[in-house]
């Protein structure tokens, strides 16, 4: 995994969680992560959708799940 | 719990209350919930009823096959919600929905509580077998309950279900079958023990 990725992912998350990106990590989940929830996550795509000018599919949204989820799909982008 | 079946449904949860639709009493903020396009979005109910068609909607849930239950806030005692149920009894397996209506629940685990409740009553009390969730692909909310509840997806059908606007969206089938539920019951029954 590219790591330019995995820092752009936790950085999307982190702004649309509202928290410092070094309180995220590669390795977090929306089980690890309290302010990943369900609100929060459709904002996320939506982000995704809006910088990368990208529809999200359904079989897409649901493999979205943890950081490196999205940087992996940011990467096909 | 004691529960007869056709007669009006009762569960809690430790924030919320859950008690079967009373068509005579329909509370005034589901006209105001059933007439937000953002509320009625990934809905399946026709929109824009008023009370009087509310009242005639809701009464075709008998409290058998078909439950519709108001959500209350246990503290505030203001509805929040409904949760509808629609039990395939020779099947051994049933729908579930839920609409939040109160959008400042909207990502509170609100929906994570109150489900959890249901299911343990679905598997537990009614003995089913198997409990499905029907999601349309632009519903990621859902999507993230879901998986987080552990269901499995079973498939994606494509444009599948008319939306409000006039679209076409793709539904995805998700379920959780009784076995599952009991194993990972037994799971966190076993960490915990574990914990001390």
């Amino acid at each position: 995994m590219d790591s330019p990725n995995i820092e752009k992912a936790i950085s999307l998350l982190s702004s649309i969680l509202d928290c410092p990106a070094d309180s995220i990590s590669e390795n977090d989940t929306i089980e690890t992560v309290e302010k990943w929830d369900s609100l929060n996550h459709m904002r996320l795509i939506l982000k995704i959708e809006e910088e990368y000018k990208a529809e999200v599919d359904p079989d897409t949204a649901l493999g979205l799940f943890t950081v490196k989820d999205i940087a992996a799909y940011i990467s096909t982008l | 719990m004691k529960w007869k079946y056709g007669t009006p449904l009762l569960l809690g949860t430790e924030n919320y209350v859950l008690q079967s639709v009373n068509p005579a009493a329909i509370p005034d903020e589901f006209v105001t919930w059933f007439s937000d396009p953002e509320v009625m979005r990934f809905m399946n109910d026709p929109m824009g009823m008023d009370k009087s068609k509310l009242a005639s909607y809701f009464s075709t849930y008998n409290n058998k096959t078909r439950i519709a239950m108001t959500i209350y806030d246990r503290k505030i005692k203001s509805p929040i919600g409904i949760f509808k149920i629609y039990i395939e009894a020779p099947h051994n397996h049933c729908h579930t929905s839920v609409l939040i209506g109160d959008k400042s629940y909207w990502g509170t685990g609100a929906v994570l509580e109150i489900r959890e409740r249901v299911i343990s009553f679905l598997f537990k009390g009614m003995k089913l077998n198997k409990i499905c969730g029907y999601v349309r692909g632009r519903n990621f909310p859902a999507l993230f309950n879901y998986t987080k509840q552990k269901f499995t997806k079973e498939g994606v059908r494509k444009q599948h279900m008319r939306n409000h606007e006039g679209g076409l969206d793709d539904v995805v089938e998700f379920a959780l079958l009784r076995e599952e539920w009991l194993k990972r019951q037994e799971e966190n029954s076993n960490e915990e023990t574990a914990r001390g």
